[in-house]
């Protein structure tokens, strides 16, 4: 359902990717490993709409996206939930999930949220908490649930584990594991190769702003993921 | 009581001053230098539509669309490139000044720097009596106008889907963005109604004044900025209770002290307040956990 193809996207003069191409298939779980500063942030966020590429091509179904806004991405279809998990501080629990749900059609929206709850039992007791006063834990929680509320079929991930706890990180594998089960596609960005290997079925591997290898996550071992970063 | 009575009646224009500002200063984050032009605008337009006879409520009308189409037009022709450009805050105070004098000038010029005589027939005057006391009526219709706007900016904000993107695009765009919410278009709505909410207290004043010039809104803009921060940043009910404090503390100080004291005493009073309750009366503090 996701084709990039020679991704190129600059800031100013500095060019952060470099002919990036991957694809991800209807359902399928990949990820995107590497270390800080690979460009993976750059990779999502340019596929969101967040950021004009300055060459190269993303298609969504077929569709090429070129110059088109983010606001339109996500109607599309796909879900973006951003580095840092960018949760709505100001809006409670509840109004974070409804905005989620701000583009599903209609009626619906109180189900979904319904759906939600019984993937991520812990929110359903914080509903009228507001968003900023939940742990780190709680918030990945909240941030994968309100990028689920509008049913995608593309929900990409920016570092879920990142500071987090080893425990709550487990939580959040889970948590993912659980969406990946539901059938829906997921692109995780993560510098965590095991957890990431651990949730994909398929991995690409970069290395400042290339895609250096690539392959099943069965076949990449964390060990050899670790001598690419620092070669 | 009397004191007491005009005090709320000059409050009432203060509050319909401050719904106005509350929804793109208090809820947006953006400082709009040139609302008091807007709102002149607006008052211009409602006279030019009486002067062609149309009714009072439709002149009204007339006069809330066309200043809510120029504050659009603000957005869209300098606001939104700025955005774009992820501009510091200062660069946005900087472009709406110039907007306000670019504005100023234009009207200023339209009419010879005359002021304007504003027909009164069709709005409310005079006063009726409540317990001994005179209560304005013109008055009573700009605070009965301000709670229904508060009331409705209320409701639009935290019941309603829409309301519901504009707090998103207001806590982070980028985020809201991500979530499907066309951010341009909740930007235009709330200058949209920002703008019209800004004609309904400038033509009011200009009934209350039965004249209009160029540079009426001029001295509305400073106590509409006080209005939002006694009231509370961001608070809709906040800009309504903050804008009849200070009516009653202007009128109590010009009476009780001297009128040449009015505004040093209603400021100081905001002072004071502020330091007791740096959020003002109904503001939130942001609560974050990095």
């Amino acid at each position: 359902m996701l084709v990039v193809e020679s991704l190129v996207t600059r800031y100013g003069a500095v060019e952060a990717l470099h002919g990036v191409s991957l694809t991800v298939g209807t359902g399928e779980a990949v990820a995107i490993v590497g270390p800080n500063g690979a460009g993976k942030t750059t990779l999502l966020r340019t596929i969101s709409g967040l950021v004009r590429p300055a060459a190269g091509t993303v298609e969504i179904d077929g569709r090429v996206m070129g110059r088109t806004a983010a606001h339109r991405i996500a109607r599309l279809g796909v879900s973006h939930v951003p580095e840092g998990r960018a949760i709505l501080s100001t809006l409670t629990v509840r109004d974070n999930l409804l905005m989620g749900g701000y583009r599903l059609p209609g009626g619906g929206v109180e189900e979904r949220m319904a759906e939600m709850i019984d993937l991520f039992p812990v929110l359903g007791r914080k509903l009228d908490d507001l968003g900023g006063v939940l742990s780190g834990g709680e918030q990945q929680m909240l941030a994968i649930a309100r990028g689920l509320m509008a049913k995608p079929r593309l929900l990409m991930i920016d570092e879920p584990s990142m500071g987090l706890a080893p425990r709550i990180v487990g939580d959040v594998l889970e948590a993912l594991k659980r969406v990946v089960a539901t059938g829906t596609a997921v692109l995780v960005a993560e510098q965590n190769a095991g957890l990431a290997l651990e949730v994909a079925d398929r991995a690409y591997v970069m290395v400042v702003g290339d895609v250096v290898t690539s392959g099943n996550s069965a076949d990449l071992d964390e060990n050899r993921l670790l001598e690419t970063y620092l070669a | 009581m009397q004191q007491t009575i005009n005090g709320l009646a000059l409050g009432s224009t203060y509050a319909l001053l401050g719904v106005g500002v509350t929804l793109v200063w208090g809820v947006l984050g953006i400082l709009n230098f040139a609302h008091a032009q807007i709102l002149t605008w607006g008052s211009f337009a409602a006279l030019a539509a009486l002067h062609l006879g149309v009714p009072v409520p439709l002149a009204i009308l007339v006069g809330m669309v066309a200043a809510g189409v120029l504050s659009v037009l603000l957005d869209l022709a300098v606001l939104a490139p700025l955005r774009a450009r992820k501009a510091p805050e200062f660069s946005f105070v900087v472009a709406t000044i110039g907007v306000s004098l670019v504005l100023t000038t234009i009207l200023r010029t339209y009419t010879d720097a005359q002021t304007e005589a504003f027909p009164r027939q069709g709005f409310p005057v005079g006063a009726f009596e409540v317990a001994g006391q005179n209560v304005p009526r013109l008055q009573v219709v700009m605070l009965a106008i301000a709670i229904v706007a508060m009331a409705g900016l209320a409701f639009w904000l935290n019941r309603t889907r829409s309301g519901r993107a504009v707090r998103a695009v207001a806590h982070n765009r980028e985020t809201a963005e991500l979530l499907g919410v066309n951010s341009q278009l909740v930007f235009s709505i709330c200058f949209f109604v920002a703008g019209g909410l800004a004609a309904v207290a400038g033509i009011f004043v200009a009934a209350s004044a039965a004249q209009v010039s160029y540079s009426s809104g001029d001295g509305l803009l400073l106590v509409a900025f006080a209005v939002i921060i006694l009231g509370g940043m961001g608070s809709v009910k906040g800009a309504i209770v903050g804008g009849l404090v200070l009516g009653v503390i202007e009128v109590y100080a010009t009476s009780y002290v001297s009128s040449v004291f009015r505004e040093i005493i209603a400021f100081a009073t905001i002072l004071a307040v502020l330091v007791a309750r740096p959020s003002g009366f109904f503001g939130k503090k942001e609560a974050a956990r990095v």
